[in-house]
């Protein structure tokens, strides 16, 4: 039963062109990227010895994790204003409820961030095969997954601030500006005042990052830089309280809504 | 019968606006009830707090025995904007609507729904349809996806042309023969007035007005008096809790009964009117009656 709920979800996001746009666009960021390691030897950042299995899928989870909050909130966004764009509330809210709607949007969403991360990671394997790469005997699995969780916690927090911000404002633009470019004018921000840095999300992000991907340290162009010295442990469960928190004002606030019809 | 809905001094208010007040309905299984008013008399909001989409401020409402906060498939409600996914084709739109209604679409169901809407182009998106195929839309995912047993239609005529009107009355007609409940909101009620077994009329957020559409309901009988026979005639009408208005010598007794009945208590009493002539009464003459001449509500 769920199953065909999350199907109804999907479908209804699939074809939008807002999605489309954005879903291409990082495929090319990703594609144009590896371009320049790989291909252009003119390229400041051409270095194909370094392009193995684990270093592609690797660095590609690293650039989801930098800059997948973008599309990622996009998505979030989406999933939760559409029904309010579209005034299709009526079915969406009287056929399943206001909890149960909530949940399964939620659900689509941490769904499509798990794609993503597979079709990153998918990328990253067949990026090096195309390089004759292949060795599978040195990729440090239990890394790859630490990787892959972090990344997933990460775009999970930003989807939902998307999420979340459609559903307060009623509109999809209102998770864009919430989810996408808060975020970026607020880390601006900060830079001058450095007082409000443990304010940011970036602040618990970039420690998780830092802890996360530490075998991409021999490459000359990548250079994390920790923002705030925290643990991985206590970034992680900053990040979960923040996840959890978000999921329960959004699940209450739908709960005690007045819906348009 | 049983009851479907039943409300009891609902009230909605909207900051200072209020919507509805002390509103108590009671409409059974089976019935098909014209939720009558002028635009902003509270009809939508009665609806939407039926549905559970939105909360009542004070007063309490079952529907189906408990308190309505949406997720009852049992309940279609076709809302009277349009409410699709304007960049997905009809296809997807009802696919998406059987899917959160559980069930696993396939082409001939799809095919089928949107044989009985007329609905050809089942590729063109909705955003490019006429209004009047919206709305066919909006009625195949509102009444054609689920079993409901409760519709709630919110000017269901709005932007249909009048074989698109006609088609709608067959459409609720077939749904009154399968024993539906239905709720039918309209300010245009002529249109509407022969499918229709109940009715309420909303005026300002109170109902004014309540009955069954037979004729006796509709029925109106004016009785010339005599001047020193009217102070008894209304003491009479009074005791009967008949509804009635006066005019000059002119009595208008609205008919919950046969017309004889009122002749006879005048008559036993010694009040032999001068004339009396019966007038059938139609819906939109009582909308008017109980609504005044103002444009909205």
């Amino acid at each position: 039963m769920l199953r065909k709920q999350l199907k109804a979800e999907v479908k209804k996001i699939q074809k939008l062109p807002g999605i489309i746009i954005v879903t291409l666009l990082c495929f090319l960021f990703f594609v144009m990227l590896y371009y320049q390691k790989a291909i252009n030897i003119h390229s400041g950042f051409f270095t194909p010895d370094l392009l193995t299995i684990e270093y592609m899928s690797s660095f590609n989870l690293l650039l989801l994790s930098l800059v997948g909050f973008v599309p990622i909130s996009i998505v979030g966004a989406y999933i939760g204003g559409i029904d309010y764009v579209f005034n299709t509330n009526v079915y969406t809210i009287g056929t399943n409820g206001r909890l149960k709607s909530t949940i399964v949007k939620m659900i689509t969403l941490f769904i499509i961030i798990l794609t993503f991360i597979c079709f990153t990671v998918i990328l990253g394997v067949v990026e090096s095969i195309m390089l004759n790469r292949i060795k599978l005997q040195n990729v440090d699995w239990n890394l790859l997954i630490k990787q892959v969780f972090s990344c997933y916690i990460i775009l999970s927090l930003s989807g939902l601030l998307g999420f979340f911000g459609a559903t307060i404002t009623k509109r999809v633009y209102g998770g864009i500006m919430i989810g996408t470019v808060f975020p970026i004018i607020f880390g601006q921000m900060v830079r001058y005042t450095p007082f409000l840095r443990p304010l940011t999300i970036e602040s618990y992000t970039s420690s998780i990052v830092y802890h996360s991907f530490h075998n991409l340290s021999n490459d000359p162009q990548i250079q994390v830089q920790i923002v705030h010295r925290l643990t991985y442990e206590t970034s992680l469960f900053i990040i979960f309280a923040l996840i959890i928190l978000f999921c329960f004002i959004t699940t209450i606030m739908v709960s005690r809504r007045n819906f348009n019809a | 019968m049983s009851t479907i809905i039943q409300s009891n001094l609902l009230c909605k208010e909207y900051k200072k606006n209020k919507a509805l007040k002390e509103v108590n309905i009671e409409i059974e299984a089976g019935q098909v009830v014209g939720l009558l008013g002028k635009n902003g008399a509270g009809k939508t909001t009665l609806n939407k707090i039926i549905t559970g989409l939105t909360f009542p401020s004070a007063g309490s409402i079952e529907v189906f025995g408990k308190v309505p906060i949406g997720g009852d498939k049992r309940i279609g409600y076709l809302s009277e904007n349009i409410a699709l996914y304007p960049h997905l084709s009809a296809k997807e739109n009802i696919e998406i609507s059987l899917l959160q209604n559980g069930h696993s679409p396939n082409r001939k169901q799809i095919n089928h729904i949107l044989d009985t809407v007329s609905i050809d182009n089942t590729r063109k998106k909705a955003k490019d349809f006429s209004l009047g195929m919206k709305r066919r839309l909006q009625v195949a995912m509102t009444i054609l996806t689920s079993e409901r047993d409760l519709l709630i239609l919110d000017e269901p005529t709005n932007g249909l042309d009048l074989d698109g009107v006609m088609w709608l009355k067959k459409m609720v007609s077939e749904c009154k023969a399968q024993g539906k409940t239905i709720l039918l909101s309209s300010h245009s009620i002529e249109q509407m007035e022969d499918i229709l077994t109940d009715y309420f009329i909303l005026h300002k957020g109170n109902v004014v007005d309540t009955g069954k559409v037979d004729i006796h309901n509709n029925d109106l009988i004016t009785l010339e008096l005599k001047k020193e026979d009217f102070s008894l005639a209304i003491q009479l009408l009074d005791t009967t809790n008949s509804t009635y208005i006066q005019e000059n010598t002119d009595l208008h007794i609205v008919l919950h009964h046969e017309y004889m009945y009122y002749l006879q208590i005048l008559n036993s009493n010694g009040i032999y009117p001068i004339a009396y002539n019966l007038k059938r009464k139609t819906l939109v003459d009582r909308f008017h009656q109980f609504t005044g001449g103002e444009k909205d509500a």
